[in-house]
């Protein structure tokens, strides 16, 4: 289990991550400039944090308190770097061999043989990283962090070098690779598909803070407040305020003229609420089954763009003023042609109660950590 | 023709060739890869010799390793005389091609990715990764300015009249001798000195020239 909580100073940007990571893969995943990058080399031991600890299985790497700073090598954390930073000048096997030292030359090159043998690298040991494709280069960067037995594994954005077809199919054998390894994983990754796909656990990252942290579907259903939201994707955040609804004795939101149930709890009347949507799980409702859906809205689409696989559309209810902001929907290009979708067109769509999810308010800047 | 310059100047090349390229290399890494006060400072007082003319310079270390300045007085103490002899055309050779082998191999340490010596310090301490990653990579630039370093030791002329004289049989170097032959009107032996630091200085060239992937 990794835990850290440190504070790093660089030119006015102040990294302060805080996290729990346990075995498995966890995906710090936040935009360019978050501090992923950064966090990481904090880890390592490259760069020496002003304040915090790191902890890794009980072991402590670094403690400002205590002055405390294991060297790199010694930390037995191995980083993956974005463009594998393979060392030019050794063959593959001199790349794996690298970081084992201490052993005699049969236990190394027993060693070597067998990480070949997992890269499905065989015939490549004698072969200069220069000789590789990005994709066998990848696996040996991987391998030079994997071969040291390593209880803490950093990935940092491991597929962006990599062409769309390479990155999908690297990402399998990555994960395939990864089940042999016991210890925990961190993959950086500005990419929130990658994330999801590689990672069980999810921690997003922006300004230097882990804003949220905890399995994936609780991160993408359940973001904490309004940057996470932005951040994983729930594109339709809007302003309201719980109402006590007569009819069914249970609270609403009351927004721009309508009434929306929602599945999970409510503050009490009269608090101003800010609440979020996926553009994923909102329905487009055929009129003649409007009345059997809570939460209908009647309007009319706005915009669509196509997006090879799917769509995304501008929706505008009728009843709520422009101000009210129209909604993202994604919809299948199936269901757009069944629909007969276009701008302009008349729809009913139904935003299911159990995805509609309150946020908390963003804390000042400052107040946390 | 006389053999003593030739060879004196090959041994102070040498010699002044394993200085200037240990302290060299030192200071290009600490230059590229460290950052403190007074960088700029140093990176400039490095490259002095090879803006000063070289009395200039020659005059200032005579006053430094001479028998009453402050170096050469204690030198002197230990038993080592430098000024007017050897040992200080060896100095006036390293001082004079220190600026060669430090920008060479600034520049070789700066193409080394930055990237790649992180990468292998998270699997190895860093005396190690200087030696296994850094000094490989950087290999052809360090050569380059070695090579260079050891054709200004050879043609080392202002610095060396300063500090070492010109004693035939002592310290007088090959330049040194040429300019004597000259001064003598032996043009004969003047040719034969001048061609024999022509040969060497083209085998020199030669090789700099096989080496890839550096510019100057």
């Amino acid at each position: 289990m990794l835990e850290f909580a440190f504070e790093y100073r660089l030119d006015g940007f102040l990294l302060a991550p805080a996290l729990t990571a346990d075995r498995g893969v966890t995906a710090l995943y936040g935009p360019s400039g978050a501090g992923k990058s950064l966090t990481l080399l904090c880890l390592v031991g490259l760069r020496r944090p002003e304040g915090g600890w790191i902890r890794l299985n009980g072991r402590t790497l670094f403690d400002a308190a205590a002055g405390l700073h294991v060297p790199p090598h010694l930390r037995r954390v191995g980083l993956v770097f974005q463009e594998y930073a393979l060392f030019p000048h050794l063959t593959v096997a001199g790349n794996l061999a690298y970081g084992l030292r201490g052993l005699s030359r049969d236990a190394v090159r027993e060693r070597v043989e067998a990480m070949l043998r997992l890269l499905r690298l065989e015939p490549f040991g004698n072969r200069y990283p220069g000789e590789l494709s990005g994709g066998q280069r990848q696996r040996v960067a991987l391998g030079r962090g994997l071969i040291i037995q390593p209880e803490l594994l950093l990935l940092d954005e491991p597929f962006s070098a990599l062409d769309q077809m390479e990155r999908e199919r690297l990402r399998a054998e990555v994960l395939e690779l990864l089940q042999g390894f016991g210890g925990t994983t961190v993959l950086v990754t500005h990419n929130l598909q990658e994330a999801y796909l590689m990672a069980r656990q999810v921690a997003v990252i922006d300004g230097g803070r882990i804003l949220q942290s905890g399995p994936r579907d609780e991160v993408l259903q359940h973001p904490r407040d309004r940057r996470v939201a932005e951040h994983v994707g729930a594109s339709n955040i809007f302003q309201g305020t719980v109402v006590a609804d007569e009819d069914t004795a249970s609270d609403v939101i009351a927004w721009y003229g309508q009434r929306l149930a929602v599945s999970g709890p409510l503050p009490a009347p009269g608090t101003a609420v800010e609440f979020c949507l996926r553009p994923e799980d909102i329905r487009l409702v055929w009129p003649e089954k409007a009345g059997e859906r809570p939460n209908v809205l009647r309007g009319r689409l706005t915009a669509e763009v196509e997006r090879g696989v799917d769509y995304l559309l501008r929706f505008r209810s009728e009843g709520t003023a422009a101000v009210a902001g129209d909604i993202e929907i994604h919809c299948s290009e199936h269901l757009h042609y069944l629909m007969e979708l276009a701008p302009g067109k008349a729809v009913w769509i139904a935003l299911p109660p159990d995805k509609l999810h309150v946020l908390t308010p963003v804390p000042d800047d400052g107040a946390v950590g | 023709m006389e053999l003593f310059p030739i060879l004196l100047s090959l041994r102070v090349a040498t010699l002044s060739t394993i200085l200037a390229g240990l302290f060299g290399v030192g200071l290009a890494w600490v230059l590229t890869r460290r950052r403190f006060p007074g960088r700029t400072l140093l990176e400039s007082v490095v490259v002095l010799p090879l803006v000063l003319p070289p009395t200039v310079v020659g005059f200032y270390l005579l006053l430094l390793l001479g028998r009453s300045g402050p170096l050469g007085a204690s030198l002197e103490a230990a038993g080592l005389e430098i000024v007017f002899t050897w040992r200080a055309a060896v100095i006036a050779a390293t001082v004079a091609s220190l600026p060669l082998v430090v920008k060479a191999v600034q520049a070789a340490f700066e193409s080394v990715d930055p990237r790649i010596e992180a990468a292998a310090r998270t699997l190895r301490p860093a005396a190690s990764v200087f030696l296994t990653v850094t000094l490989p990579l950087a290999w052809r630039g360090i050569l380059a300015g070695l090579i260079l370093a050891f054709a200004r030791g050879m043609g080392e002329f202002g610095i060396t009249l300063m500090l070492a004289g010109s004693i035939p049989g002592r310290t007088q170097t090959l330049p040194l001798a040429i300019y004597d032959a000259v001064q003598a009107n032996d043009l004969a032996q003047a040719n034969a000195l001048a061609l024999t630091t022509i040969g060497i200085v083209t085998v020199l060239l030669f090789i700099l020239s096989r080496l890839p992937r550096v510019r100057f």
